[in-house]
């Protein structure tokens, strides 16, 4: 193709949308940075320059403590359900034949559902008078009270919001995954654990980290699920961040407290990437160009 | 692999259980409500009834009417922003962005990686700051479309991997122009992705709270009436709401993937 | 013919009554092949003969319906793949791509808990003896056609398996690679002093490299034997068509002067063999192309008239491409000389009765 197709060519596709990123998400980020360096006094925003936000999350441990809180969770939401994945999307394709993309679609569809309704509905479940306890009752037996309103409900909830997207990005993995490796692993020597964890593992590796990164990074600032589903106990950071823009309307507090998540969230994006070595994952290009 | 020792089978079998689990877990509690959305005992409407009060309350219920009727806008024009940005961004990492495909490939599917809440509040923050606005439906669609743009990105990225642009020159030394190229050649090929695309942005904006809720305020849209409600306890209609979007996702995927399918089958390719 | 023995006491690799059955469908009928330690033998047959369902039976990779494979005299049919010391060279290679060359080769050392001494020591060998200097820390994807394919032998042999299998390794090779690389694993096989078990549906490939040749078709063992022998002597019309490159004729046994005489035209030979059907004495004669006499055409001579209609130029063989009055094509190969006959020249063709194949027909 000539140069100056190219270029137009170029600015057209890949321009245009970068500069909507830019405009609509960089920057939005940046006036979020900017906030964070105000105060709100009277639900009103003064412009004036101070880190003295910065200082509040620094020591009031009670911020410290919703993000431990949710950290643990995040890393134990995000950990269970790529072990639940892997299974999951390995029995779909390798057993799955004709059905491979409706048992998929299947699980992923309910992800479309959006997090309110599907809220609503686990909480219809497992409320105290929702599915699981109301037969339990008629059985007879006591209602599972750790169930609803406590940090059990919120990790059930957030695997219940998440798990069809780690399912997806596993099952798109392993789809692209050349089986046939593995008889040339067995016929190398390569028992059944062997094979897995040197070839089945690896290769397949930068997709469930991406799952993972799909999971802990929208669960780290969940304020939907536990506001519904966690207990008195449960405050999370994200739940915390929408109350400062919510019902105290302190904005700017909130804005520093969006930031500290956006920072931790890049870094963690960074360690993932910079310990992933693509090559070593099986990464050969981006098609044909 | 070689041989289906007993322990193979036994894998197999678990894994087929885990499976199975995994679908009741997620569909359980949406045929719950669905159930719920049809009795009169909405807390355990078991064994089911099949009334459809709440439906109609629900019809009659103006806050809810012009909720939706918010939210479909939004959906929308939130699918058709997305799935045009996400296609343009796809034909370029794959055509033309040559060595920085990666770096670029990264860049656009950024938002995925930075929660809702923070894209919401740091939208709001925005243009409260720089244009003292509260925000509207126009900055609600054009947040909302920064977050589907990725998932259209991705989406249209994974279908197009496989394509082969020599099709393109193939078709220009014919005779064709550029723009025919694409039509003929190119469009046919790939418009299984530029629709599930459109579906996909379309009800993952019609359903999610976080973005438009914070750039909205007060103007209703679907999810936050629903959020509204579920705060003050749940009533039928929300039920009903519910089971109505669930359906209609649903038949969405499913008309998509018929469509498909029968597409496939033709000899085409 | 389904058996074959050597009479030897123990063969060092056994492959006996075993067939392979999927559902309806049978892949394998009850096949015997017996491999002695220094041998290459080729696997010949056409796509879905079922010769890449052998290869996998023997490595494991399958399990036989019903039959049973020995290992220098040990049951094998039970164990997988990792268990029966095999090396394996796959059609596409199958390298680890996220492996380094070094790490493909020291892979099955590896698997198999060698000392490191060791490991090193058959990671030089291999470098050596497979020329990849150089190479050794580069990933497959960054490797030609040739050099992924040498890689793809080494981590086959770095083991010094029992046996060496090959499943139509050089199919994705251009033409002189292949011809390079035939000589190559023959040189690599006569070095190792192992058994190698070579799959192929190209018929010359299986007879520049191979000792014996197994032609299969339909699941069944059509012929085994040393490879001239299988070329000269083809036993069965599959075998006579599937092997070199011949041409057929429709022909009938005339039991009063004890010929064949051809259906299509005026020419007849004689044949000495016996002819079993007592009511059907109806033949199918093969004669390679390379066997055909041609001589200018003069007042009686006694062959199948014909005109050069092409000659197409093959290094150095000259082919003939002759048309007979019932405007049948039929090659003719010859070797290149300097007075080639010209286009439209009016020839005789014929050939010697001792060099062509007749089989009764239907058979």
């Amino acid at each position: 193709m000539a140069d100056p197709d190219n270029r137009w060519n170029r600015r057209l596709f890949l321009h245009l949308p970068a500069i909507f990123l830019v405009l609509f998400f960089v920057l939005p980020l940046m006036a979020l940075v900017i906030l964070s360096f105000w105060q709100t006094e009277n639900y009103k925003i003064v412009r004036e320059w101070s880190a003295l936000n910065y200082v509040t999350l620094a020591t009031e441990s009670a911020y410290f403590v919703f993000f431990v809180r949710s950290l643990f969770l995040a890393i134990g939401v995000s950990i269970f359900s790529v072990a639940v994945s892997w299974p999951i999307a390995f029995f779909i394709v390798r057993h799955g034949g004709r059905y491979k993309l409706i048992l998929s679609l299947l699980l992923a569809v309910p992800f479309l559902s959006g997090e309110v309704l599907r809220l609503i509905a686990l909480q219809g479940m497992l409320g105290p008078t929702g599915l699981v306890n109301g037969v339990l009752l008629k059985l007879g037996s006591a209602p599972l009270r750790f169930i609803m309103y406590s940090n059990w409900a919120t990790f059930i909830a957030l695997v219940y919001l998440y798990l069809p997207m780690v399912v997806t990005t596993v099952y798109l993995s392993l789809l692209n995954f050349d089986f046939r490796l593995t008889s040339a692993a067995s016929s190398c020597g390569a028992n059944r654990f062997q094979v897995f964890c040197e070839i089945v593992w690896p290769l397949n590796l930068s997709g469930t980290i991406v799952g993972f990164l799909l999971c802990f990074i929208p669960t780290l600032s969940a304020s939907l699920a536990p506001r519904f589903l966690g207990g008195p106990s449960g405050t999370l950071y994200g739940m915390s961040i929408a109350q400062q823009f919510g019902e105290s309307g302190t904005w700017a507090l909130g804005a520093a407290m969006g930031v500290v998540l956006f920072l931790f969230s890049i870094a963690v994006l960074g360690v993932f990437s910079l310990g992933i070595n693509l090559r070593r994952t099986g990464f050969t290009g981006m098609g044909r160009q | 692999m070689y041989a289906q020792a007993s322990n193979d089978r036994l894998t197999k079998w678990l894994m087929g259980a885990i499976l199975v689990a995994a679908y009741a877990f997620l569909y359980m509690p949406i045929i719950h409500i669905l159930f719920a959305s049809m009795s009169s005992r909405p807390n355990f409407p078991y064994p089911p009834e099949f009334d459809f009060g709440s439906y109609i309350r629900l019809y009659t219920n103006t806050v809810y009417q012009s909720a939706f009727l918010n939210s479909l806008i939004i959906a929308t024009c939130t699918s058709l922003l997305s799935t045009v940005l996400g296609f343009l961004a796809t034909v370029g990492v794959l055509r033309f962005a040559g060595r920085k495909a990666l770096v670029y490939a990264a860049f656009f599917a950024g938002p995925l990686f930075v929660s809702e809440i923070l894209l919401g509040i740091s939208s709001m923050s925005l243009y409260y700051l720089a244009f003292e606005l509260q925000g509207n439906m126009v900055t609600a669609i054009i947040a909302n479309s920064v977050h589907c743009f990725s998932f259209c990105f991705l989406i249209m990225a994974a279908l197009l991997y496989r394509y082969d642009w020599r099709m393109n020159e193939a078709a220009v030394v014919c005779g064709a122009s550029p723009i025919r190229a694409f039509f003929e050649v190119m469009l046919p090929l790939t418009w299984s992705g530029i629709l599930s695309s459109l579906i996909v942005a379309f009800v993952l904006s019609l359903n999610g709270l976080d973005i438009s809720f914070y750039l909205l305020g007060a103007t209703p849209t679907m999810p936050s009436v629903a959020w509204g409600a579920l705060r003050y306890g749940v009533k039928p209609e929300l039920y009903a709401l519910s089971s109505i979007i669930n359906i209609l996702v649903f038949a969405a995927i499913a008309g998509l993937y018929f469509v498909a399918r029968s597409d496939r089958n033709q000899p085409a390719e | 013919m389904n058996a074959s023995h050597d009479g030897v006491a123990t063969p060092y690799i056994r492959i006996a009554g075993v067939s392979r059955q999927y559902g309806q469908v049978r892949a394998l009928h009850d096949l015997s092949i017996d491999i002695a330690k220094h041998e290459f033998i080729a696997i010949l047959g056409p796509s879905g003969s079922g010769k890449s369902t052998l290869l996998r039976l023997i490595a494991g990779l399958d399990r036989p319906s019903t039959g049973r494979i020995f290992f220098e005299g040990a049951d094998v049919t039970d164990l997988p793949p990792y268990k029966r010391g095999i090396g394996m060279v796959f059609q596409e290679f199958l390298l680890f791509p996220h492996r380094t060359v070094r790490e493909n080769l020291a892979f099955p050392l590896r698997m198999t808990n060698q000392p490191q001494q060791k490991i090193l020591e058959r990671l030089d060998w291999a470098e050596a003896i497979l020329s990849l200097r150089g190479l050794m820390d580069r990933y497959p994807n960054q490797l030609s056609g040739g050099q992924q394919q040498r890689v793809a032998l080494g981590r086959g042999l770095v083991t010094h398996p029992t046996l060496l299998l090959l499943d139509e390794p050089l199919a994705n090779l251009d033409r002189e690679l292949r011809n390079e690389m035939e000589v190559e694993i023959r040189r690599y096989q006569k070095q190792l002093g192992i058994p190698f078990v070579y799959v192929t549906h190209n018929q010359e490939e299986a007879l520049s490299m191979s000792d014996r040749v197994a032609v299969i078709n339909g699941g069944r063992l059509e012929a085994l034997g040393e490879r001239q022998t299988i070329y000269d002597n083809p036993p069965t019309p599959f075998v006579a068509r599937f092997v070199g490159k011949s041409t057929r004729f429709d022909g009938a046994f005339n039991p009063a002067s004890e010929q064949i005489e051809l259906q299509r035209y005026n020419y007849a030979f004689p044949y000495s063999g016996a002819f079993e059907r007592k009511d059907d004495a109806r033949a199918e004669i093969f004669v390679k192309n390379e066997r055909f006499q041609l001589s200018l055409w003069a007042a009686g001579a006694t062959g199948i008239p014909c005109t050069v209609a092409d000659i197409v130029l093959r290094g150095p063989f000259v082919e003939y491409i002759l048309e007979t009055e019932a405007a049948e094509r039929i090659i003719a190969v010859k070797p290149k000389t300097s007075d080639l006959s010209a286009l439209g020249t009016k020839l005789s063709l014929s050939w010697d009765p001792a060099a062509c194949h007749v089989f009764p027909a239907g058979r």
